[in-house]
């Protein structure tokens, strides 16, 4: 019996297309790590990344009709529905950061275990801070380009840039990335 | 930075990705790049590595998934209609369709009640009442829409009629403030109705005299009805009533300046039986001469003055005075003569005499008493006349 996993990307749009929503199911499942790490990245706390996240997949579901006309990827499509998104949100409240307390963080993520929770926190406070130094679209090719594992092409479509152009901006934003980890590295030793 | 340096680093970030290889190994295999290209790849393996760190929490993906199903397939679905409410069923049954046509009939009902009520209550108003600018305009509409000068006449006497009626009231009611603005109207309709009534009379004189008469009585019968109530009204009231006096006179003068015009109503035909002629007793008249025709004088009956032109024979009733003549004629059913009395014209035929009458030259005056005519025949003096009988002249049959 064919399974919705045994399905590619293409069929799976073209079902949703025709209105199954569980195909479009089977596609948010492949997709959502992508989106939900381009947007916790950028992002101070994940209850705005969940959210965000099903607003990206509710935005496509109603841009899929005219998707194939892009001519990019799928998780392409998706992701720049989500810089979209996040522009959006700049808009609204401002380039400041949400400041998060741990107690915020340890209520709305009550599933994992404590330890677990606090590690990824950790870390995602330590991905927060180092980025949060550098230029917006510095952020956002390292994120796409090795967070989220695309292609300098892929990357390119979703920046909405050339591919050199984007090979260019990688470059600059692991200088600056390198540069301010040893500045920090510095200061914490003197 | 150039592209043989991007597929290098990209190069060495899949093998360490594939685990087999670490940062020391791969960049043993590119020399050239050796000292950027370990600096580089340790930031990316480091965000490559932080990438699992940045995943959704367990649970997320799957819940998640079915709420953006569910919502999805929810969108999806045609809106189902919501339920209808109490308030709504009664809304629905009493909608503008259905209750459109019986409000238009209630508001229709109502309406016409009301202005039945209305127009009714507004009959009765007097001067002073909130509804007697109706009654006012209603007058003036029912004037507007008549189709006549005749009906005119009729509804303007009837005003005239209002006006004194509602004098009355407010005497009666002590309301004497009104009565000189009431009197004042209705001195202008009596002035409109007169109008009314001349022009009515250039078509038909009958008619117009009728309606004068009518106007006049009415007028009569209101004044000594006046005369009553003014008897405990102030002295103000009474000298307005004087004016509806006065106005009451013009009206009778007009009336018989109407009934002056007017030609008397159509006599009927002559009566079937002939005056025979005298036969018997032929009397020559070798000069007949023509009577003196009375002076017509006005009178105040309907009957016009007819000026009578000297003839020997008996006068038709029509209005052409006729050429004397020579010619006998015995006396006829002749219609009425000019009388100064209200003395009817008699059909009595002066019956012929067989006795012979001598002849004589002498024409015999008609009278204006009002002696009926005799029937007895005489010997002499020859038959006196009657005032019906305008000329009568002698036999002038030769035996």
């Amino acid at each position: 019996m064919l399974q919705w996993h045994d399905i590619d990307d293409d069929q799976l749009i073209k079902l949703a297309k025709d209105g199954e929503a569980e195909a479009f199911g089977e596609l948010y499942e492949r997709h959502v790590n992508a989106v939900y790490r381009f947007l916790y990245a950028r992002l101070d706390n994940s209850m705005d990344a969940e959210d965000f996240t099903e607003e990206v997949f509710l935005r496509a579901w109603n841009s899929v009709p005219s998707y194939r006309e892009r001519g990019v990827p799928f998780l392409a499509f998706l992701l720049i529905i989500a810089r979209n998104v996040l522009i959006d949100h700049y808009r609204r409240n401002g380039r400041s950061p949400q400041q998060v307390t741990i107690e915020d963080i340890q209520l709305r993520d009550t599933n994992p275990e404590p330890g677990e929770v606090t590690a990824r926190n950790l870390k995602h406070d330590e991905i927060r801070q180092a980025l949060t130094k550098l230029r917006e679209d510095y952020q956002e090719v390292l994120v796409l380009r090795f967070l989220n594992d695309l292609s300098p092409n892929e990357t390119a479509k979703v920046m909405n840039r050339s591919t050199g152009a984007v090979r260019v901006l990688q470059h600059r934003a692991i200088v600056a990335l390198r540069k301010t980890m040893q500045k920090e590295e510095h200061e914490q030793r003197i | 930075m150039n592209k043989e340096f991007d597929e290098a680093l990209q190069s060495c970030l899949d093998l360490i990705r594939g685990g087999r290889e670490t940062i020391d190994s791969v960049v043993a295999l590119y020399p050239e790049f050796a000292d950027e290209l370990r600096a580089q790849l340790e930031i990316a393996t480091w965000l490559t590595a932080s990438g699992p760190a940045l995943d959704p929490r367990p649970g997320f993906v799957s819940a998640s998934r079915r709420r953006l199903v569910s919502r999805i397939q929810m969108e999806s679905q045609p809106a189902a209609p919501p339920p209808i409410t109490i308030s709504e069923r009664l809304g629905q049954f009493f909608s503008i369709q259905k209750v459109a046509p019986v409000a238009f009939v209630l508001v229709l009902m109502l309406f016409l009640f009301v202005s039945g009520t209305v127009v009714s209550a507004s009959q009765k108003a007097i001067p002073g009442d909130g509804l007697y600018s109706v009654k006012l305009t209603l007058e003036q509409i029912a004037l507007a829409t008549s189709l006549d000068e005749e009906n005119d006449a009729e509804l303007q006497i009837q005003f005239v009629e209002n006006r004194l009626s509602e004098v009355q009231a407010l005497i009666v009611e002590e309301r004497y403030e009104e009565v000189a603005e009431t009197i004042q109207e209705y001195e202008e309709q009596v002035s409109e109705t007169l109008e009314t009534i001349k022009e009515v009379s250039d078509q038909n004189r009958f008619l117009a005299y009728d309606l004068a008469a009518r106007l006049d009585g009415i007028l009569a019968e209101q004044k000594s009805i006046l005369a009553i109530l003014s008897q405990n009204a102030p002295e103000s009231i009474g000298l307005n009533i004087t004016r509806v006096w006065v106005v009451s006179e013009v009206v009778k003068l007009t009336a018989q300046d109407i009934a002056n015009i007017v030609p008397p109503p159509p006599a009927p035909p002559p009566t079937a039986t002939p005056v025979p002629l005298p036969t018997r007793t032929p009397r020559p008249s070798p000069t007949p001469a023509p009577t003196q025709p009375p002076e017509p004088t006005p009178t105040n009956t309907r009957k016009p003055p007819t000026a009578v032109p000297p003839t020997n024979t008996p006068v038709p009733p029509t209005n052409t005075p006729l050429p004397p003549t020579n010619t006998p004629v015995p006396p006829t059913n002749t219609p009425v003569p000019p009388t100064k009395t209200l003395v009817p014209p008699t059909n009595t035929p002066v019956p012929p005499t067989n006795t012979p009458v001598p002849p004589t030259n002498t024409p015999v005056p008609p009278t204006n008493t009002l002696a009926p005519p005799t029937a007895a025949p005489t010997e002499a003096p020859p038959p006196t006349r009657t005032p019906t009988q305008v000329t009568v002249s002698e036999p002038t049959t030769t035996p």
